[in-house]
């Protein structure tokens, strides 16, 4: 699995709405995907790509 | 998992924090108690994480440890990484839990302003009448039982009979017996193949259960036998010494047998009186406060956490939205409900991976699964999938384990 | 044919009171879950255990809705006589089963 740490948000919200709406080769992350809503991934996306 | 907005808001309050300087004392150092130490320090407050062990030895991958697929050195974290950072880590068993205080087996007290607990879990073998877990081991905390499982299996002659048993839920880690019957049967048909493996279950379903059926089926047809309880799989009593293991219908005459028995939350938790008939702790799912002692929050194992089940994963999750809770009540605000994941790999062989997932939100007092979310892998999924999995499986244990001790 | 497990000794000593452990593998469908299309799963549950002992009856039951699926029944007899015991399940549906063991009395 690729680090998520150091991706930008937007690349990193994007491939969870690709899981979410089944558009990328499954692997857990689709499961998991499908139990946030498009708001929640993108403030998800937004704290793992911050600095810390 | 608000986390940005929480996360604004705990940094914002930083500098008051610092002022008022509230103690949290964190009681356990597992995946939940380390990560909620670590959690609870970066947010500001000055941490005490009280854990009667110098070193951990992880659970998840010590079935492959049994399996003698993995040494008992890969399972141990030591809390120096915590202490590095400037967690105080106080090596002695918590005797009691007074007002605002925790006693400690030395004498001495943690004054606190909040408690986190993640206090595991507790056997009770007393339950399963002639029960003796040096002749029967349950390994069900790594340690010396876990090598003491793999030692007996070392030993026995090709041809014996391996028992193992699955308790009624809840209990600690749902898949694991199952991915401990799985590896035991891989080191069987390698090493030992005229031996068979019973695995009798007080339960009818159980975890990923089409998942590992599939693979038992193509991988360890004839060696490994599941009876569930409707087949007469419930243990009622054992005869140690002789190596017997009696259910409801029948008995069965093991070389080597591994009976987990029933569990309930850490004995610090009963003690404290933080747990209600169940034997478990009743917690509010939004701050993991306990429904009995308020000021004092549970995590991991010990609770009684609805649809989210008892693994290393869910301690971790819990344990990073129970520190916001905390910083939250601090500040006196409400925390904001949280959504919660879990994931959890079994393997079935080595290279072949399974998992199931899911996410959670707090409903009707408890943890239930957000719908349409989660699931197990695909059935009938090519080897590469299940290699995969197996990959993630390692990747998920360095990345969790790094996470919880540094 | 319903998978039965019956659990008793071969032999006991005349007075000697016994315990039978037995359990049907049976859905106990209790006719208030809808289904999967949202239509109401008809009633299909065990109404009735008896265990004769040489033909007399020694036990029975009504069993109702509420109980689990795979019924578990456990009691106890009298070791009188060498002999038979039957057990039957009977219930919705015409379900109708019978099980013999022989038990020696000495």
């Amino acid at each position: 699995m690729p680090a998520l740490a150091s991706q930008p948000a937007g690349a990193i919200a994007e491939a969870m709405l690709a899981y979410k709406a089944g558009e990328r080769s499954p692997t857990v992350m689709d499961r998991i995907a499908r139990g946030f809503t498009e708001a929640e991934i993108r403030a998800i996306a937004a704290w793992v790509a911050a600095p810390r | 998992m608000r986390r940005r907005a929480l996360l604004g808001t705990a940094l914002l309050a930083a500098p008051a924090l610092a002022q008022a300087a509230p103690r949290v004392v964190v009681i356990g150092g597992g995946f939940g108690g380390a990560t909620a130490a670590r959690a609870l320090h970066r947010l500001g407050f000055a941490v005490t994480l009280v854990e009667r062990n110098a070193t951990y030895l992880s659970c998840p991958f010590s079935n492959a440890v049994i399996a003698g697929l993995r040494e008992m050195e890969a399972q141990r974290f030591g809390y120096e990484g915590l202490r590095r950072e400037g967690i105080a880590v106080e090596q002695q068993e918590a005797r009691a839990i007074e007002d605002r205080r925790v006693v400690l087996a030395d004498g001495g007290a943690l004054p606190f302003d909040r408690l986190v607990m993640a206090p595991g879990i507790s056997l009770r073998p007393d339950a399963i009448p002639g029960l003796d877990t040096e002749a029967m081991p349950h390994a069900w905390r790594a340690g010396p039982q876990t090598l003491l499982l793999r030692r007996q299996l070392e030993a026995m002659e090709d041809g014996g009979l391996v028992v193992l048993s699955a308790p009624a839920n809840p209990y600690r880690c749902p898949p694991g017996p199952y991915e401990r019957a799985s590896l035991i049967a891989h080191y069987l048909k390698a090493r030992k193949p005229r031996s068979k493996l019973i695995l009798l279950d007080e339960k009818d379903a159980f975890s990923k259960q089409k998942l590992f059926e599939e693979a038992w089926a193509a991988l360890y047809p004839g060696l490994l036998e599941w009876v569930p309880l409707s087949s007469g799989g419930k243990v009622v009593e054992v005869d140690a010494a002789a190596r017997v293991v009696r259910t409801e219908f029948g008995e069965h005459q093991a070389a080597v047998a591994s009976i987990i028995p029933p569990q309930a939350a850490g004995r610090i938790a009963q003690a404290a009186g933080l747990t209600d008939r169940s034997g478990w702790c009743p917690v509010d799912p939004v701050s993991f406060e306990s429904r009995q002692r308020p000021g004092i929050h549970l995590i991991g194992d010990a609770i009684i956490a609805g649809a989210m089940p008892k693994s290393a994963f869910a301690a971790n999750a819990q344990a990073r939205v129970c520190a916001e809770a905390v910083a939250a009540l601090l500040r006196g605000e409400a925390p904001a409900p949280p959504k919660l994941i879990n994931t959890c790999y079994s393997l079935v062989e080595p290279g072949y991976g399974i998992s199931i997932a899911g996410v959670y939100r707090p409903a009707n007092g408890l943890l239930a699964d957000v719908p349409g979310a989660g699931g197990v892998s695909p059935l009938g999924a090519p080897a590469a999938t299940r290699a995969a999995e197996a990959g993630y499986a390692e990747d998920w244990f360095r990345t969790i384990t790094a996470d919880a001790f540094g | 044919m319903a998978r039965t497990l019956i659990n008793l000794p071969r032999t006991a000593r005349r007075g000697e009171v016994i315990e039978i452990r037995t359990l049907i593998q049976h859905v106990m469908e209790t006719g208030y879950r809808p289904g999967a299309d949202g239509v109401v799963v008809p009633r299909d549950i065990v109404t009735r255990f008896t265990c004769l002992y040489n033909n007399e009856e020694v036990f029975s039951a009504e069993l109702a809705p509420a109980i689990a699926a795979n019924p578990f029944l456990s009691f106890s007899v009298v070791a009188a006589e060498s002999g038979i015991l039957a057990f039957t399940w009977s219930g919705d549906n015409g379900f109708e089963q019978t099980e013999t063991r022989s038990l020696t009395v000495t």
